[in-house]
């Protein structure tokens, strides 16, 4: 027991009020944050709530070293920049008008997807300030909780945007609604979700920073504005890189996490297996949509995918980034050189399937037109007699126009073309289409079956398969008919009968309507029935 | 992105060209220009806080027709990253609640930083005109020792915040509590500023919080409030009732006293009005806290629309109460014994008279605010009297 105040009072002695400094002054934040390591105190209880195989050390420290007032400071000149442009500068230009068409629409789902990934970071950067022991770690985790709400608005304010300025707001303006119909969501919920934070907390960073954000933001995030300001879009760019300041900060949390588990010889004989479980989880989701995203909806083309990923991701993330880990015993992933596959041919394969499933997104898609193709085939050799020809004949049966009827899912089917849902990364596959490397297995457990698109998918689901039995798309909606989907998920523009969802993005009276699927009667497989 | 290689194609005349020949030639293909427009609003019209906040989350938990689906992946052993099993209340809506300020990320650190800029004049202001030079020199022991234990309490209700900010189920609320759990960190690290401002123009004040952390770790007036505080921290798995525990018993029953009733209070009568300037943004951080925490629990979930689910409600809540109360009331009482380590008496302040009616006036507006709105019963007179039995003279 202690002295009594007092007495303690007394041991130190009086201070001498009267010689104090009349110098004015105030305190700068890294005066205030280098006692931060002193808050905490050891206790019988102090330990996390949520399992994990790590042991976090007390004293890590974090890189940016922000008190509290010092972030909100930082933060809301960013914002003030940010909304003041939107507000004033972009509107009185009216930029959103501006935008190419099929950019403007890709930007219904980039910005909603995005939004997904950062408001599970809200909940996986609070996981993992429940982990971490040291009060500087705790301090960055938290700043990230509250940046990860930054950019949920962010991303939302796109879509609010666009919605109010631009030239067709549907899809914008209910993207969180009609987004979980899409089969295409399932990924994003995956690697943009609950691979944040379901799971084993340093598990979860890994996902989240050192591989979602050190790795693929640089792409999603940064790459994505110079496409779309090559296509007319100034509002992504505007917000998206005020996101990315933040990113810098994310990163070095994520650096610092592995800084913090590296002397803990138990737990970081795990690390190397989960990164490369994360690198290939998340990848084989991401390679292929952003590639979709960049080649199909930019009109105005910047470079092949596959370049833009050798240099962020090969070169930039896997030889700089991981090489500044390899001080503390980080390898290369040991599936980089089957997701340098997926780059070049996995959105190719995406596209094609996300195309002849159109009716089931809350965006329009449109068909490679002919300078697409040139395109394509001057970068991918080989496009055109794989993929071009399939677009042609979609094009050819009227897949664009609502009198034909025709929807391609219909002729993926007929033509022995049958698409998966990958159980891990729920990236939808067709082997018998698929350029990119792509093998299908399938396990039955507990009296279901799962389906893979690689032996690295099921070695991680046959590792801990309660983390991945999940309810895919296909098996949700089996039996439903197209129509009924549509309706469920709220995906009728205010007229109450035009689809948000087109095939091409040329208006007028060649818009698909709720009866024009009703009458192509599409009924929605299980195709894992196909294997009873 | 560099000037000299970003191709700009609002500008480009060919890209100009080419997208006013894409666009519909009928204009705007949609007029519904509402985003969200498909949510309930709580007022007139939605909000943008509404807007840019509302559904974002993927839960199964959400209203029918916005989330479709299962988790694609779950914890080590199946459970979903957001489970109804989070906590034992349970809603018909979790989406109902709105954060009464309509705090999106803007609004909130606009706010803050405005504080934080008025901080540093303020400081600069205090500085140069050395009004330290009034404050009384054994009070500043006090705020050594006593006052900067405030630091480890914020701290640790700090912490308390993080498995509830992640188990939450819904968006709105989500984003409400790590508010309050980032307002708690900032009300550690604000005394800590105070601290190591008085250190820059009174070097023999020590910035080092070591004094103040040995007398959180082992002087009998912090004892039980740092357990309880631990308790808080880590030993609640139920994110709604860390909320509650927290937001709902500990900080407007202890909290406030000390800030308020005791440091705010007190420390202008020893020359120093530096104290009550520093907690005075705790203080409306408390405020900001308590609205949200009384729209929750005293109105929204006991009146949840399924009268079965508001009953249970109502009956949970008042368990926590139940249990959280008694630790809370004997922290307060340990507590009391600080009025005996003042440098002198202070009447109307220190006399038991004037402590009595400072605990009546915590605990009366804490049944009013949070108890009684509950139906939970409570004999304010009886905790009055049970904590003053802590209470220590000055001799």
């Amino acid at each position: 027991m202690s002295e009594n105040i007092q007495k303690k009072g007394e041991s130190q002695g009086l201070h001498d009020v009267m010689s104090a400094s009349r110098v004015p002054t105030s305190t700068k934040p890294q005066e205030v944050h280098k006692w931060l390591q002193d808050f905490s105190w050891e206790f019988e209880k102090n330990k996390t709530k949520y399992g994990t195989k790590y042991d976090m050390a007390v004293d890590t420290k974090e890189q940016f070293k922000l008190t509290a007032k010092e972030y909100a400071r930082m933060e809301a000149v960013k914002e003030e920049r940010q909304y003041g442009t939107l507000l004033d500068g972009l509107d009185r230009l009216g930029v959103a008008k501006r935008v190419n068409p099929r950019w403007a629409e890709i930007a219904k789902a980039y910005s909603v997807f995005i939004e997904c990934g950062e408001f599970n970071a809200i909940s996986g950067s609070a996981l993992l300030w429940d982990c971490a022991k040291s009060p500087e770690q705790k301090n960055g985790y938290l700043a990230q909780v509250i940046d990860e709400v930054r950019h949920t608005n962010q991303a939302a304010y796109v879509n609010a945007y666009y919605s109010k300025h631009g030239n067709d707001p549907a899809g914008h303006n209910a993207g969180r609604q009609v987004r979980s119909i899409g089969p295409a969501f399932r990924g994003v919920k995956r690697a943009f979700g609950d691979g944040f934070n379901a799971g084993d907390a340093v598990e979860c960073s890994i996902n989240l920073q050192l591989v979602a954000e050190a790795c693929y933001t640089n792409p999603l995030i940064i790459a994505i504005t110079e496409w779309a300001a090559a296509n007319g879009d100034e509002i992504t760019p505007t917000i998206f890189t005020s996101i990315q300041t933040d990113e810098m900060r994310h990163m070095a949390n994520g650096f610092q996490t592995v800084v913090s588990i590296i002397n803990d010889p138990e737990g970081s004989k795990y690390l190397n297996d989960d990164i490369n479980n994360a690198f290939w989880s998340q990848s084989s989701y991401f390679v292929p949509l952003i590639g979709l995203i960049f080649e199909y909806y930019g009109e105005n083309k910047i470079e092949a995918w596959y370049k833009t990923w050798d240099r962020w991701v090969y070169e930039d993330w896997a030889g700089i980034w991981l090489g500044r880990l390899g001080k503390f015993g980080v390898k290369t992933p040991t599936c980089l050189r089957d997701v340098k596959k997926i780059a070049v041919w996995g959105h190719h394969d995406m596209a094609l399937l996300a195309y002849a499933l159109w009716p089931m997104n809350h965006f329009g898609m449109t068909l490679p037109n002919e300078k697409d193709m040139a395109w394509f085939e001057e970068n991918y050799p080989g496009w055109y007699d794989h993929y071009g020809v399939i677009y042609d004949e979609w094009r050819e049966l009227g897949c664009e126009d609502p009198s034909s009827g025709f929807i391609p899912a219909t002729w993926l089917l007929e033509n022995g073309h049958v698409p998966y849902l990958d159980a891990v990364s729920a990236v939808p596959f067709c082997p018998s289409l698929a350029k990119a490397e792509c093998t299908l297995s399938i396990v039955e457990h507990n009296g279901k079956k799962f389906a893979f698109s690689s032996p690295h998918s099921e070695r991680l689901f046959l590792a801990e398969p309660e983390r991945y039995e999940a309810q895919n798309w296909f098996e949700q909606f089996e039996g439903w008919e197209m129509s009924e989907v549509i309706r469920a998920g709220g995906g009728l523009r205010s007229d109450g009968k035009t689809l948000m969802a087109q095939p091409h993005l040329n208006g007028g009276d060649k818009m698909w309507t709720i009866d024009d699927i009703k009458k192509a009667g599409v009924v929605i497989p299980n195709p894992l029935g196909l294997h009873e | 992105m560099s000037e000299s290689t970003a191709k700009h194609g609002i500008f480009d005349p060919d890209t100009i060209r080419a997208t006013e020949a894409a666009l519909p030639v009928e204009g705007a293909l949609d007029s519904q220009r509402k985003a969200g427009y498909y949510m309930v609003p709580e007022g007139k019209r939605l909000t943008e806080y509404e807007q840019l906040c509302g559904y974002a989350i993927h839960t199964n938990d959400a209203m029918s027709g916005t989330e479709i689906g299962d988790y694609q992946q779950k914890h080590a052993g199946g459970r979903g990253a957001y489970s109804p099993e989070g906590t034992e209340l349970k809603s018909s809506d979790w989406f109902l609640f709105r954060d009464p300020d309509k705090r999106w990320f803007f609004p909130y650190v606009k706010n803050k930083a405005e504080e934080g800029g008025y901080t540093k004049r303020y400081l600069e202001g205090y500085s140069a005109s050395g009004e330290i030079r009034s404050v009384n020199p054994e009070w500043l022991n006090v705020v050594d020792n006593l006052y900067g234990g405030l630091t480890f309490m914020e701290y640790g209700l700090f912490s308390a915040h993080s498995a509830a900010t992640k188990d939450c189920p819904a968006d709105f609320l989500k984003i409400w509590i790590s508010m309050a759990g980032f307002d708690k960190n900032d009300a550690a690290q604000m005394i800590q500023t105070q601290r190591v401002f008085l250190n820059k123009i009174l070097p023999s004040f020590p910035a080092d919080p070591a004094n103040a952390k040995d007398v959180w770790l082992t002087d009998p007036i912090y004892a039980d409030a740092r357990k309880t505080v631990e308790e808080l921290w880590q030993d609640t798995y139920d994110w709604a009732e860390s909320i509650w525990s927290v937001h709902g018993v500990f900080d407007p029953i202890f909290g406030q006293f000390v800030r308020r009733e005791f440091f705010s209070r007190i420390a202008p009568r020893y020359g120093d009005n530096l104290t009550p300037w520093i907690q005075s943004q705790t203080l409306t951080y408390f405020e900001t806290a308590k609205k949200g925490t009384v729209k929750l629990m005293t109105v929204i979930l006991p009146s949840d629309s399924d009268e079965k689910v508001a009953e249970h409600n109502v009956r949970v809540i008042k368990a926590w109460t139940e249990k959280w109360l008694p630790d809370t009331i004997k922290s307060l009482k340990s507590f009391m014994a600080a009025y005996a380590q003042l440098p002198s008496a202070i009447e109307g302040v220190t006399d038991v008279d004037s402590v009595t009616a400072s605990v009546k006036r915590v605990l009366t507006d804490w049944e009013e605010d949070y108890a009684a709105p509950l139906g939970f019963e409570v004999d304010v007179e009886a905790l009055v009297a049970e904590v003053m039995t802590g209470y220590k003279e000055i001799k």
